[in-house]
């Protein structure tokens, strides 16, 4: 009763997608920041042992790429907004 | 309509406007302040330069504000202003407080209160209220809450097993780029909802025509004036929101910055026009509830609630009672000219009021022994 009663003053497919959204989010980007860290402490650890630091540098590249992603998509609701 | 008191009001807008960036600098950097990710005077610089190009990017919440919540036709130049006096004076009041309260609430609360007094309740559309403002005030936080809760568990997960300095750094700068997000975000929602009531202004004082777009110079100046505000930076609310409603470590404040941005970006894409400040709050909520061992002091919590349920009565009173001030006055020049210089007046009061009780600063804003009237030293009471 109290959905439909909100569902005659807010769309709750909106709400609904708007949930998804934040929680989709909220898994994603600590996702691509731990990845940036892991890739932070293998080069960290290459440059140590004087190994390459490739795998650490794609790592680092990979959480930033998300998180950029994730810029982009902001942006483009901002503005289409 | 004459040009004088069309010219009072649009420079009333812009000073809410002003009041509205140094209230609401803190939701997009006092965490980012509280963890020293950036110095103080550099994170409200990058605030206030994203506030001001945020304001450019859409009009739509504009559009709300000037056609959604009161009925265009029987607004007149003198109510709008009465509704700006009546936002001004509750966010000064809540600013002296430190709590971080609605703006944009206590704006449509001016307004809506102005309009009832002086053209009765049927000059408010409530579905509007309802659809625009009480629902997503409601729901708002707890969304933002629950992913800034489920953010930080994450995050102390994900990097549990690597050096803390290493992970910290990494998440202060994730969250430079988090809390920039908001700002523009906040710089978009509220540089427009001045910008709404000054094309209400010109439209109820027959400089522009109903349905107009708004000048370039209207965005211009509503984004000059958040953005000096943001600037000024409202150091007593970044104190309460960054240190006192919990301790913020940086991967919390990175999430509760994250699912704000989120909530925020994804509401204005469908529609919703949000308070930035209950958004941001249960935010920091969350991400204190969300780290093991984390401490939510509630007393805070509590009095920012109350603050949230008062703001839109307690605005709209103050915006009746201005309205009633404004129209004993036959002329109603004199009376918009008497008001506000009883508003200049009593802003004055509080300014230095602050400087005298526990004035906060850039320089210590993050120290524990300086204190507001309206955030006293917390209780932790739960986990």
């Amino acid at each position: 009763m109290i959905a439909a009663s909100l569902s005659e003053y807010l769309p709750l497919g909106d709400l609904g997608k708007i949930l998804v959204t934040a929680l989709f989010v909220a898994v994603v980007a600590p996702t691509a920041v731990s990845l940036a860290i892991a890739g932070l402490d293998r080069r960290a650890e290459a440059e140590e042992h004087h190994t390459s630091p490739v795998a650490g540098i794609a790592l680092i590249a990979a959480g930033v790429a998300v998180l950029a992603a994730l810029i982009g998509i902001g942006l483009y609701s901002l503005i289409e907004s | 309509m004459g040009s004088t008191i069309v010219a009072l009001t649009v420079a009333t807008a812009l000073v809410f406007d002003f009041t509205n960036g140094f209230h609401d600098t803190a939701n997009a950097m006092a965490t980012t302040i509280a963890t020293r990710a950036l110095p103080p005077r550099t994170a409200v610089g990058l605030a206030a330069i994203l506030n001001f190009a945020g304001a450019f990017i859409s009009v739509a919440v504009a559009a709300t504000i000037a056609s959604g919540i009161v009925e265009q036709d029987g607004v007149t130049v003198p109510i709008i202003f009465a509704g700006l006096v009546g936002a001004i004076l509750w966010n000064v009041i809540t600013w002296f407080l430190g709590i971080p309260s609605s703006s944009s609430h206590a704006l449509v609360g001016g307004v809506v209160g102005s309009v009832i007094a002086g053209v009765g309740s049927t000059g408010v559309i409530w579905t509007g209220i309802a659809s625009k403002v009480v629902i997503p005030a409601v729901l708002a936080p707890f969304v933002c809450g629950l992913a800034a809760y489920i953010a930080t568990m994450l995050s102390y997960r994900l990097t549990r097993r690597y050096r803390a300095e290493r992970s910290s750094e990494g998440f202060r700068l994730s969250q430079i780029a988090s809390s920039s997000m908001v700002a523009l975000a906040h710089g978009t929602n509220d540089a427009q909802k001045t910008m709404g009531v000054v094309v209400l202004t010109l439209v109820a004082g027959g400089q522009l025509s109903a349905g107009s777009g708004v000048p370039l110079w209207v965005k211009f100046a509503c984004a000059a004036a958040i953005a000096a505000g943001t600037f000024s930076g409202g150091w007593r609310v970044i104190k309460t929101l960054g240190t006192r409603v919990t301790e913020i470590q940086s991967p919390q404040g990175f999430s509760a910055e994250t699912s704000s941005a989120t909530s925020i970006l994804a509401s204005s894409y469908f529609g919703f026009s949000l308070s930035t400040t209950q958004v941001v709050s249960g935010g920091v909520m969350g991400a204190g509830l969300g780290r093991k061992g984390g401490v939510v002091h509630w007393m805070v919590v509590r009095n920012m609630v109350i603050a949230w349920l008062v703001t839109m009565p307690a605005a709209g009173l103050m915006g009746a009672v201005s309205e009633e001030a404004v129209s004993a006055f036959s002329n109603p020049t004199v009376g918009v000219g008497v008001v506000g210089g009883i508003m200049v007046a009593i802003l004055t009061t509080f300014f230095v009021m602050a400087r005298r009780h526990g004035n906060v600063t850039s320089q210590n804003v993050l120290d524990e022994d300086v204190s507001t009237p309206g955030a006293r030293a917390p209780v932790p009471v739960g986990a």
